[in-house]
């Protein structure tokens, strides 16, 4: 099966490893997401007024490029890698289902481009994980059982809100679960798991994200977690960059580290996984530990 | 007691429904949106309140932070009992502000441009642009 690919920006930078692995994953799995040959920025934000539409245009152009791929490997599925880039994706697609007004406004507007026809579905590489592979068939190629090792799934508010976009359950999300227990892994529940990282404050008020960051990390830290793990590049950023203010402010005691999942999901799945392994010595020091390996 | 709301206050509430797409006469001041605000703790006035202001067409709205702090997370309107979708208003007034050639950020300071040398990702730097520049 081959998925069309949206990677949007910072996949491409700061959130390379998601992307790395991923394909990897992918291919593990017995699928491939193909890149759209041409992409732009989604917007990041969804514009929530009800009366500026320029602000759409960029995503709206990804459905089309989207739609264009989609007739050639014959769906109509647009996968993304990015809470955020779902997340707008998402929305802007069922605003115009909700509004077809708005998608025949937009279609004049953007008179050099096809018209978009409003049946794209965009799903995020979670859902092709947990709905197209599914965790037996996961558990089934697991090389390496995560064996005793902690691991908190965070998943942060774009995959979940606002409800018309969520494709788990917005207060007690199972999917990221689901596919670490296949893996072998011990998964840790933490109420603070669909709570907000404070996303783009980390930019003009950073206190705000120590905050939220204290809240959720401390209760991985008493769960007794050995990794967080998160599908978002900002969240990943966040969490990771705040807890190390906060050790040196002495506001926590022991930092966790937060590893996409993908990562996991890639040194859980490949046969000769010591080349991964070597860059997360904790992984394999838990592993080792006791017993896993 | 009867309360009086100037011109520009009515102004003011009819420009954020407009916006929003809410009823702002929906929310009846239970104060979820707040208690369940990540950021409430940085803001001036919590989002209940700030609904309230609207509501009595108080144009003090405008001078409090807490629609630039807003991280629209969409954790109040997931929450609100009554529906109403309170991220929309935060955006509704962060637009009122925008509009009027009130930017909230800087992009020419020394702070902002020191921000897009640390790797911070670039989806955080578009994200704070796109909700605090017009
Ligand atoms: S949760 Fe809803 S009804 Fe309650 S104060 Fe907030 S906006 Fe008003
Ligand atoms: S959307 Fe804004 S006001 Fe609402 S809970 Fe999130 S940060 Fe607070």
């Amino acid at each position: 099966m081959e998925y069309p690919y949206y990677p949007g920006c910072t996949l491409k930078t700061t959130g390379k490893k998601d992307e790395e692995a991923a394909l990897e994953v992918a291919k593990l799995l017995g699928f491939e997401l193909k890149e759209l040959p041409t992409w732009t920025c989604c917007g990041v934000v969804y514009n929530l007024t009800s009366d500026v539409m320029a602000d759409h245009l960029s995503a709206t152009r990804t459905l089309i490029r989207a739609q264009e791929m989609g007739r050639e490997l014959n769906t109509n599925k647009l996968v993304t890698l990015c809470s955020m880039c779902y997340n707008v994706l998402k929305q802007v697609n069922l605003m115009y289902k909700n509004n077809p007004d708005k998608l025949y406004n937009v279609n004049l507007f953007m008179d050099t481009e096809e018209d978009y026809l409003g049946n794209i579905e965009i799903i995020h590489f979670l859902e092709v994980l947990y709905r197209d592979i599914g965790p037996e068939k996961i558990k089934e190629k697991v090389k390496t059982p995560l064996k005793n090792l902690k691991v908190d799934p965070y998943y942060g508010c774009m995959l979940l809100r606002p409800k018309s976009i969520a494709f788990d359950s917005q207060d007690s999300p199972h999917v990221m679960g689901d596919i670490l227990s296949a893996l072998g892994a011990k998964v840790i529940e933490n109420p603070m798991t669909v709570e907000c990282c404070g996303a783009h404050q980390i930019i003009t008020n950073k206190e705000a994200v120590l905050d939220c960051v204290q809240r959720i990390v401390t209760i991985s830290q008493s769960k007794g977690a050995d990794v967080i793990v998160t599908p978002c590049p900002l969240c990943q950023y966040n969490l990771t960059t705040a807890q190390k203010s906060l050790f040196e402010k002495g506001k926590i005691n022991q930092k966790i580290p937060v590893i996409y999942l993908s990562e996991l999901l890639r040194i859980s799945l490949t046969e000769n996984n010591e080349n991964y392994l070597k860059d997360y010595m904790f992984i394999k020091d838990k592993l080792e530990d006791r017993g896993g390996l | 007691m009867v309360f009086t709301v100037s011109e520009k206050g009515l102004e003011l509430r009819k420009t954020v429904e407009e916006i929003s797409g809410q009823n702002i006469f929906q929310c009846y001041q239970c104060g979820k949106c707040s208690a369940t605000c990540p950021v409430v703790d940085s803001m001036d006035v919590a989002p209940n309140k700030v609904i309230r202001y609207v509501q009595m067409g108080d144009l003090e709205v405008l001078e409090q932070n807490t629609f630039w702090v807003c991280a629209a997370c969409f954790t109040c309107s997931a929450r609100c009992p009554r529906s109403v979708d309170i991220a929309k208003i935060m955006e509704a007034l962060r637009n009122v502000m925008l509009r009027n050639k009130q930017d909230f950020i800087n992009i020419y300071s020394k702070e902002f441009i020191e921000k897009m040398i640390e790797e911070i990702p670039q989806m955080a730097i578009v994200a704070a642009i796109k909700k605090g520049v017009w």
